[in-house]
């Protein structure tokens, strides 16, 4: 049996949707209708080396915690699909996403484009290598400013236009996930589970790599070297306020009345 | 087997769908390409604010491309007719998936050509459109030579033919 849970088609976290969701009902067409091309979607496109590498694209690393986003491609029977299109796009570590219409204020990250490409091999197999988009601050329907979980959009072309996806992927044990209004628009848990990807320590990388950084961090009285600090108290006023918020109760041993022993 | 659910492309995608080549199948002093413009209008009548990006499908091409200014501009060359397995006839025509903010999914919706007229008439997938509303599938002739408009409404009195693929 398939099931598709897919949210309803007016994004209801938008106020833009209901100018945007047409009215009148859809005329249904068979999938024949629709084109198949025999090669890989964009035939026109040239992978570059590095697309599949969002490590590896500026002229030194981005800063973040870097991911192996992998998987397989399939069809609803479990076929592998081979030569699909996935493309991704993301925000940096910082919740910025390179765009001009980007309003966080956020910084960006010099080495960090944020958008991959790649196609799926004779298995259906496709691999990223990314960083930890940081979460942001969304728009959402009543003007709330509410925060997303840490996500990366996605986009696969099969064969035909008729399997046309484009979705996006969250991350295993992120609590934002569920206060985050878009994947809670998916209306049943195993739809949002589909979304979420699963650490995957079998195939996650731990090593260590080169020397100890050649970096002063004491003198030679053994005091702790600085870089340059920012003294000017006008900063904090110019830069976006938002955060996260985490509650920290401490709760001291002892009583409040009598010393340490 | 569940399906993977669709999200919305969100506002945020200009920066990376649209990469070079991507955006048209055929150099554009290639006599056998078609420029193809127009609007992409929501139920006001503005242009999608963050814009929207297209992808236009035919058998032998695609392409993508996306609003700036609620205008896009794809140059395709122009379609063959197709004959299905079952029989049934197709003018040249393209198929349009449509992505903006505020909708969870594509829109999907065809474009055909006003210089097929007969071909146009005996299309099967027009013919399952009420015939007053087959006009808005059929792009309209500027005046320049292989240049045509095309704009997609999303809703209003000429809101566009959506399809809806099963
Ligand atoms: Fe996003």
């Amino acid at each position: 049996m398939i099931e598709s849970f897919d949210p309803p088609l007016a994004d209801s976290n938008s106020s833009v949707s209901t100018l945007r969701v047409p009215l009148a009902a859809p005329v249904h067409l068979d999938k024949e209708w629709f084109h198949h091309l025999p090669g890989p979607a964009f035939g026109q496109l040239k992978l570059g080396a590095f697309d599949h590498d969002l490590t590896v694209q500026g002229v030194s690393e981005p800063i973040g915690t870097r991911v192996i986003v992998h998987g397989t491609v399939t069809d609803s029977g479990g076929v592998p699909v081979k030569n699909a299109l996935v493309e991704i796009w993301q925000a940096n570590a910082a919740g910025g996403y390179r765009d001009s219409m980007d309003v966080s204020g956020f910084p960006l990250d010099a080495n960090f484009y944020g958008a991959g490409r790649c196609l799926t091999d004779s298995r259906g197999h496709y691999r990223f290598l990314t960083i930890r988009p940081g979460p942001y601050p969304a728009m959402f329907k009543d003007g709330a400013r509410a925060w997303r979980a840490s996500h990366i959009h996605f986009s696969v072309l099969g064969a035909g236009c008729s399997s046309r996806l484009v979705t996006q992927m969250y991350f295993e044990g992120d609590p934002l996930i569920r206060m985050d209004r878009m994947i809670n628009a998916i209306p049943d848990r195993r739809g949002q589970e589909r979304l979420i990807a699963v650490l995957d320590e079998e195939n996650s990388i731990a090593e260590s790599f080169g020397p100890a950084r050649a970096l002063p961090t004491v003198d030679g009285s053994g005091a702790v070297v600085h870089p340059p600090r920012r003294t000017d108290p006008g900063a904090l006023l110019t830069r976006n306020p938002s955060a996260l918020a985490y509650r920290f109760d401490i709760v001291l041993r002892g009583s409040a009345a009598t010393p340490f022993e | 087997m569940i399906l993977t659910p669709a999200q919305t492309c969100g506002p945020l995608f200009g920066f990376a769908m649209t990469p070079p080549d991507i955006t048209r199948t055929v150099a554009e002093d290639d006599p056998a390409a078609v420029v193809l413009e127009g609007m992409v209008l929501d139920g006001r009548g503005d242009h999608v604010d963050y814009g929207a990006f297209l992808e236009l499908w035919s058998r032998e091409q695609a392409c993508r491309v996306r609003t700036l200014e609620g205008r896009f501009r794809a140059v395709v060359r122009k379609p063959e007719p197709v004959t299905l397995p079952g029989g049934n006839r197709l003018a040249p025509h393209l198929s349009i998936f449509l992505f903006t903010r505020g909708l969870a999914g594509p829109l999907v919706t065809k474009v055909y050509f006003p210089d097929e007229e007969q071909a146009n008439r005996s299309d099967a997938i027009l013919r399952q459109v009420p015939e007053a509303r087959r006009p808005l599938l059929i792009a309209q002739p500027t005046g320049v030579e292989r240049h045509l408009r095309y704009d997609i409404r999303l809703q209003g009195e000429r809101e566009s033919v959506f399809f809806s693929i099963d």
